[in-house]
Order: C-alpha cells, then sequence, then structure tokens
C-alpha cells in the first residue's frame, strides 16, 4: 500500500520503531508540544499526535536511521499539520474558535515557583501575549519558531526535519521574530 | 548610536547568534537590551508552561487504541449535520405527502361510503313497500279480468 510519504507499508523490520508503547512515552510530549504549539487546538493537537505514532508504526520501514526519531516523528507531525490546516473545516473553526481560551489555559501552565503573585501574574501575561501572537505566524513560520524557541532545535536539525534548506529556516525564523516583535511590541 | 536594533539584528541576537555590530548596540542601548532580555524571558516562560501542559496532557489524555486513525478530525461535524440534513429533509418530505395522501384516501372513502349508503337508503325504501309501483298495473288487471261465475270462498 503507497502511503502518504511515498513509501511501501512497513514489513515487520525489528527496530525501536516496533515498540509503539515506548516510542509514546518517549516522544508524545515533545510532538504534542509541538502539534498544540501549532495549530493551538488541544483536541485536535491530541487527534494528530495518536495520528502521528500510528504513521510512524505503520510505515516504519521507511526510517533509515539518517535522523534522529524524534526529527522523523516531527517531520510526519508537520506533514499531518500540514494536511489539518489545508482544510475548509479547520479555517471556519479557526475563525470561530476563542483563541484567549487556550492562550489562558496555556498561561494557567505556567508553575508559579519561588516567584510572588504579582510576577507569575506578569509572567501569565506574558505567555498569554507570545501565545496569542503565534496566531499572526503563517504556518511554517510557527512550526520554525516553535522548534527553535520550545523544542530548542538548531537551524539544521529544523531544516531536516521539515525538509527545507538551512537557509529558509533562518528566513522563516527571523520572519517570525520581526512580526512578534511588532506584534507583541512593548509587551515583550 | 541613535538607531535601536532593526528586526534582523533582533531576530539574529533572539535566535542565538553572534552579531558584533548587534552585540555592541546592545552594551551601548539600553532599550534594546531591555527588549531583548523581555522577549527571550517571555519566550522561556512559554516553553516552560508548553512543557508543563503537554506533560499535564499526558496524563490527562489517555490514548484509546483507535480502530481508524484521525478519523475524528477528519471526519468534519459539520459534514455530518450536512448527511443528517440531507436524510432527515428528504424523510420528513416523504412523510408529509404520504400524510396529505392518506388524507386524500379517507376522503375519498368517506364519499364513497355516503354515496353507499345513500344507494343502500334508497334500496330498502322500494323493498319496504307493500307493491312495488311496478307491480301495481298487474295487481288492478288481475281483479278485474276475475271471472263472474267463478265460486266465492266465502260460500
Amino acid at each position: 500500500m503507497e502511503s502518504n510519504f511515498g513509501v511501501t507499508e512497513a514489513q515487520a523490520v525489528p527496530s525501536a520503531l516496533d515498540d509503539i508503547e515506548t516510542l509514546m512515552q518517549v516522544h508524545r510530549t515533545r510532538i504534542l508540544r509541538f502539534v498544540m504549539l501549532s495549530i493551538r487546538d488541544a483536541d485536535a493537537a491530541a487527534s494528530i499526535t495518536q495520528d502521528c505514532f500510528l504513521k510512524a508504526y505503520r510505515y516504519r520501514a521507511q526510517f533509515r536511521g539518517e535522523c534522529a526519531i524524534s526529527t522523523w516523528l516531527i517531520r510526519i507531525a508537520y506533514r499531518l499539520i500540514c494536511d489539518h490546516t489545508r482544510t475548509e473545516r479547520f479555517r471556519f473553526w479557526k475563525r470561530v474558535q476563542a483563541n484567549a481560551v487556550d492562550a489562558q489555559e496555556m498561561a494557567n501552565s505556567l508553575p508559579q515557583g519561588g516567584s510572588s503573585p504579582e510576577r507569575h501574574a506578569i509572567a501569565q501575561q506574558q505567555v498569554q501575549a507570545v501565545f496569542a501572537s503565534l496566531e499572526h505566524l503563517s504556518d511554517r513560520q510557527r512550526a520554525v519558531f516553535t522548534l527553535h524557541f520550545i523544542d530548542e532545535m538548531t537551524a539544521d536539525e529544523i531544516a531536516t526535519s521539515l525538509t527545507i534548506p538551512v537557509s529558509t529556516v533562518k528566513t522563516h525564523l527571523y520572519r517570525s521574530i520581526a512580526k512578534m516583535r511588532k506584534v507583541l511590541g512593548a509587551q515583550v | 548610536m541613535n538607531a535601536h536594533l532593526n528586526d534582523e539584528a533582533f531576530a539574529a541576537l533572539l535566535a542565538g547568534e553572534q552579531v558584533e555590530s548587534a552585540t555592541h548596540h546592545l552594551t551601548l542601548c539600553a532599550h534594546c537590551r531591555q527588549e531583548l532580555t523581555s522577549a527571550r524571558l517571555a519566550l522561556g516562560q512559554l516553553r516552560i508552561a508548553s512543557i508543563d501542559w503537554s506533560e499535564a496532557q499526558q496524563f490527562a489524555r489517555p490514548v484509546a487504541p483507535a480502530q481508524s486513525p484521525g478519523m475524528a478530525w477528519r471526519m468534519p461535524r459539520f459534514a455530518l449535520a450536512g448527511i443528517a440534513l440531507a436524510v432527515l429533509i428528504p424523510s420528513a418530505w416523504f412523510a408529509h405527502l404520504e400524510q396529505r395522501e392518506a388524507a386524500q384516501r379517507t376522503a375519498a372513502t368517506l364519499a364513497d361510503h355516503t354515496r353507499d349508503d345513500q344507494l343502500l337508503n334508497a334500496v330498502r325504501r322500494e323493498l319496504a313497500e307493500e307493491v312495488a309501483p311496478s307491480m301495481q298495473p298487474l295487481m288492478i288487471d288481475q281483479t278485474a279480468t276475475q271471472p263472474e261465475d267463478a265460486p266465492s270462498q266465502q260460500e
């Protein structure tokens, strides 16, 4: 069976990808985070993340070990995100969605630690502002921005994950920062 | 230096690149230094918040084995609603047509019954008469043709 990744369906190849439960335990949090910040929809992020692992398991014969498993998973997740965002349904729901709810949810996840309530409140506001400003980035800019600043990936790793040149990664990164700077203004 | 960092230089510094002129500018410009520090802080906080959020989801949203992966988000809800409407509207229309036809059939049946009753009543009236009007001339003729010498029953 031909997949949308241009490969045939996996045969029984013994590898680290065979154990899908362990694979998910190790990588699910990171993939979920990347998808969530890309589409800012918790339910859809959970579905796409699950789909990502099922696809990885199904087409595991494609993985040649030329990159890290996490990089390969991010590549699959990114393609699923692109498929998802291309649908009219997503555009419709994106318009009617109250983005502030997710931004608030994300801000509430910020641990208080040892900071004062005032400092914590300010930090939460900053998280909300940055999270909401992701809306103004293009899909690719958002992916590059997230992978660089949240997953702390280098430009080379991002280029491998998204299968784009390093120079394009840098261009998207610079443009996304410029947009964020413009949108956030004095807040950041 | 009067001008602040342009977007390119600011982005390069935020992305972690070393740009000599931009770095030198930071030592002189408190505004840009403050802006860069705030941006780094905010992004770091978003990173912490998102990590905590995703780890919380790990436990809050257990992954159930799916028969058909991704169908939940692939099947649009409004498409399902459209399918439901496509089924319900013709059903309601056909139900309406059937009701109308049934009402028409009932009315026709009632009219037939009324006509049948009228006909039966007419037949009953005719049967109820002692001598049918068509038989009356025959009865008169029988009296007229009776022979005079016919023996009387009284005799």
